[in-house]
């Protein structure tokens, strides 16, 4: 009885680490979402292309990363113009508000 | 209004000058499947005018179009019954009125003086628009970047940036044509009197957003769009083109164009197949396939004999396989927010084999590899190059069955062709230069197999640096010659062929405008060996000093290398001229046979502030005729000119220029040939191709309701033979 108990105990550990790492595995990472939502063919970590580098929108907000966690989820969402240049961003009112956020943080860690 | 004023003027008086019953008397018997008739203008017959003949009658709309001779007459032949449109379209000419006009009947047709140079140039080939384009100066390269002359530095000198237009821009659209050289009311509207802005907009429209972005980027998008707002409003103003081109002359009058609707309005095609390259006379009559790439998974089917089109749904099995519809997008001046292509196949390119099957280069699941593709994998070829991720794979079709097989390769996929081997083997091009590997299928082994992992098989490029005449251990692309080691390239083919003359197989790679890899184009020879993984050797030979942007590719029977460049030309790499050693170290950067090169200047005005020579036209792939399928000879090779909006044929040294005036924005990607029937001599073949442009809608002849088209072109042995 006692076997089959800690049988039933490693099954139930070992399902809820899948979950775990299954949750986990499938969770997308900032590049990941960036790739997958085209970002990429605008941006680039390093150098300006059509919109800012990543970077230098990251240093721009240092200051402030909280506070800046909105703006930016409100830029990617609505698009915008004149921060960065004339060229305006597109809206992209596909990318989910979680999407939305791990994208921002992303952009805000890279130094 | 002041113009449509002054057109209808000179129509009305142009007409008043001919007496309306003025025909000729017949000077032709004609049958009832043919249209003649002469064309005559305020000087008497034009001649080397366009006469276009279009039917809505048929199952789908169909059109022809030939050239007048010296004393303004044509025959339009091989016409279906029909009522048809006619009409007389030409170079200094504006297009005369429409006449309706029943096969078997004779005509006089009046052409039309073009009122002004704007309308005149109206009818011009997009290159004499987009050759006005002011390219940043020689002196302005290499870039200083952003907080410079907004040119990125990368972007190292002029060939650069006009390899970028050429290569990227104008991979997919005319750059020249109305559709571009104007800006849509929509953008003008958004941004009143700015064209930069407006500029900006349109190049976020629709689901090619993503293609357009990476091409401004690359250029520096405020000197790019810029320089193509300065463009547009110099147009705007009135400017028209600094060069004129000529009227078809010699054998370029006697082609005739025929076209057929297919596929829809909101889809485009990036290629056509009508039979076995290798053997031109298989399938006779049969249907032609299309290739709709990222638009739509209907492949495209014509019946010339019945005028039918219809069409064949590729599958994916692979729920994950992207779809068109999740691409990126801002709202487009003619489709609005309406995402127009759902496809998930990126059915790129098409071939016949010999047994009656019909493969593709398409996608068929998500872009991560198969474990076998993987590091860890038994696959030799994995062994040796792990491949994690491909695009684009294979499918094959079996029109009489309907069957379809989806092969999963390791491998991306993007032109492909047989090889003339016992295994039949489909070598295939990877497109980016970036691939490093050249893949191929062994078709037998996988129709008796089903195998698709036995059955393909990748290279690495390398080079015989150490000059032994083996295969040996290599270093990497990144490190310097070992001489006692073979190197590896990385490149990749655009083009694919296989030699008909030694079992060799071809590849050209692309330079920097599109790889976006700053290396320069090649054109590479790889002989397979008895295990091509481990055993293929590869040379590279980049274009002669002073010429880039090699594009296209195909071998003629001597086993004669042919390309388009960028740089303005159609070029010859014969091997059999080299005299230096053709391995060894001093092969490795492919600059060592430049004796080897034929540049042949393609058509047409050059940039006015290009630093080399050449033309402004530029050439999508090309094509050689092995089997004089067109008529004008074995071994023809045959540019798609993009700029000329022409096939452009070379013939004994010299250029012929098959310009199809209509509709207006003709961009054809690659041809193909078919004999029908031998006998009938040029009546019983022809080459095939079709609107390869992403953007039908751009024509000056079309709106949103233009459908792609399906053309055939024969060289008749005279303008008016029937």
């Amino acid at each position: 009885m006692e076997k089959q108990t800690l049988l039933k105990q490693i099954w139930l550990g070992l399902a809820m680490l899948a979950c775990f790492f299954g949750a986990y595995a499938q969770t997308p990472t900032g590049p990941a979402l960036a790739q997958q939502y085209g970002c990429l063919n605008c941006h680039n970590v390093e150098q300006k292309m059509v919109g800012p580098a990543y970077k230098s929108v990251s240093e721009k907000y240092q200051a402030d990363t909280i506070g800046a966690t909105p703006l930016l989820i409100q830029k990617i969402k609505n698009g915008g113009a004149g921060n960065w240049g004339r060229i305006p961003m597109p809206a992209n009112p596909n990318v989910s508000d979680a999407d939305l956020k791990t994208l921002v943080t992303w952009i805000l860690s890279l130094k | 209004m002041i113009y449509k004023n002054k057109l209808a003027l000179s129509i009305a008086a142009t007409l008043l000058a001919w007496n309306s019953n003025s025909m000729a008397a017949p000077w032709i018997k004609i049958s009832s499947k043919e249209i003649a008739g002469v064309v005559s203008g305020p000087n008497g017959p034009e001649a080397g005018a366009w006469v276009i003949a279009e039917t809505t009658d048929l199952p789908t709309k169909f059109a022809k179009v030939v050239v007048t001779d010296d004393q303004g007459h044509f025959v339009l032949p091989q016409m279906p019954k029909a009522h048809y449109q006619v009409w007389v379209r030409g170079y200094g000419l504006t297009d005369s009125p429409k006449v309706s006009a029943s096969t078997g009947e004779l005509l006089d047709l009046k052409a039309i003086p073009a009122p002004t140079p704007q309308e005149e140039a109206k009818y011009f080939p997009g290159m004499y628009w987009y050759s006005m384009i002011d390219l940043p100066k020689a002196s302005e390269f290499p870039g200083t970047g952003e907080k410079g002359n907004g040119i990125p530095t990368f972007m190292k000198s002029q060939a650069y940036w006009v390899d970028t237009m050429k290569n990227s821009c104008q991979s997919c659209h005319a750059l020249g044509d109305r559709g571009i050289r104007e800006i849509p009311a929509l953008f003008k509207a958004q941004h009143p009197g700015d064209s930069f802005l407006a500029w900006a907009q349109r190049t976020q429209a629709g689901q090619a957003m993503g293609n357009m972005a990476l091409a401004l980027g690359r250029l520096g998008p405020d000197r790019g769009l810029e320089m193509f707002a300065n463009w547009t409003d110099r147009i705007e103003k009135g400017e028209v083109p600094f060069a004129k081109p000529q009227r078809p002359q010699g054998l370029e009058r006697n082609a005739v164009y025929t076209m057929w609707d297919w596929s829809t309005p909101k889809y485009y095609m990036h290629d056509a197949i009508s039979t076995d390259k290798r053997n031109p006379t298989l399938y006779p009559n049969g249907l032609i396939y299309g290739a709709p790439e990222e638009s739509t998974d209907l492949v495209p089917t014509l019946d010339p004999k019945t005028h039918v089109v219809s069409s064949v749904k590729m599958p994916f099995t692979d729920p994950k396989t992207p779809s068109s519809l999740t691409l990126p997008k801002s709202t487009s001046a003619y489709w609005g927010d309406e995402a127009i292509w759902d496809g998930h196949d990126s059915i790129h390119n098409l071939i016949w084999d010999q047994r009656g099957l019909l493969w593709f280069a398409a996608r068929n699941r998500a872009e991560d590899n198969p474990e076998f593709c993987k590091k860890g994998s038994e696959h030799p070829s994995a062994q040796l190059v792990p491949l994690n991720a491909a695009g684009r794979h294979l499918s094959v079709y079996d029109p009489k069955s309907k069957e379809w097989h989806l092969i999963a390769t390791c491998f991306t996929t993007q032109h492909l062709y047989f090889g003339r081997d016992k295994d039949n083997t489909l070598w295939t091009s990877a497109g980016g230069a970036a691939a490093g590997v050249v893949g191929w299928l062994n078709t037998n082994l996988y129709l008796k197999t089903f195998d698709e992992q036995k059955s393909q098989g990748w290279t690495p490029l390398v080079i015989d640096t150490n000059g032994n005449g083996k295969r040996d251990e290599y270093v990497e692309a990144n490190q310097p010659v070992d001489p006692s080691k073979d190197k590896r390239v990385i490149a990749g083919f655009y083009g694919v062929q296989s030699s008909p003359k030694d079992g060799s197989i071809w590849g050209q790679s692309m330079d920097v405008g599109f790889s976006r890899l700053d290396q320069p184009s090649y054109l590479i020879r790889l002989m397979p060996g008895s295990d091509p993984t481990h055993t293929a050797l590869a040379e590279i030979y980049q274009p002669p000093k002073g010429t880039y942007g090699a594009r296209g590719l195909d071998i003629d029977s001597k086993g004669v290398a042919w390309t388009a460049l960028a740089s303005g030309q159609l070029a010859s790499f014969d091997r059999s001229k080299c005299k230096g050693p053709l391995n060894g170290p001093t092969t490795a950067e492919g600059k060592h046979c430049e004796e080897g090169w034929t540049l042949y200047p393609l058509p047409g005005p050059q940039f006015k502030n290009a630093d080399n020579p050449g033309s402004a036209d530029g050439a999508y792939y090309v094509w050689v005729d092995l089997f004089n399928t067109l008529g004008l000879g074995k071994d023809v090779p045959i540019a798609s000119s993009n700029g000329g909006e022409a096939l452009i044929a070379l013939v004994n040294g010299k250029m012929v220029t098959l310009h199809i005036p209509y509709p207006l924005g003709f961009f054809s990607k690659n041809v193909d040939g078919r004999i029908d029937n031998a006998a009938l001599g040029w009546k019983g073949k022809g080459v095939w191709t079709t609107s390869g442009t992403r953007t039908n809608f751009h024509s000056g002849d079309g709106d949103k309701n233009s459908s792609p088209k399906i053309f055939k072109v024969q060289i008749r042995p005279n303008p008016l033979a029937y």
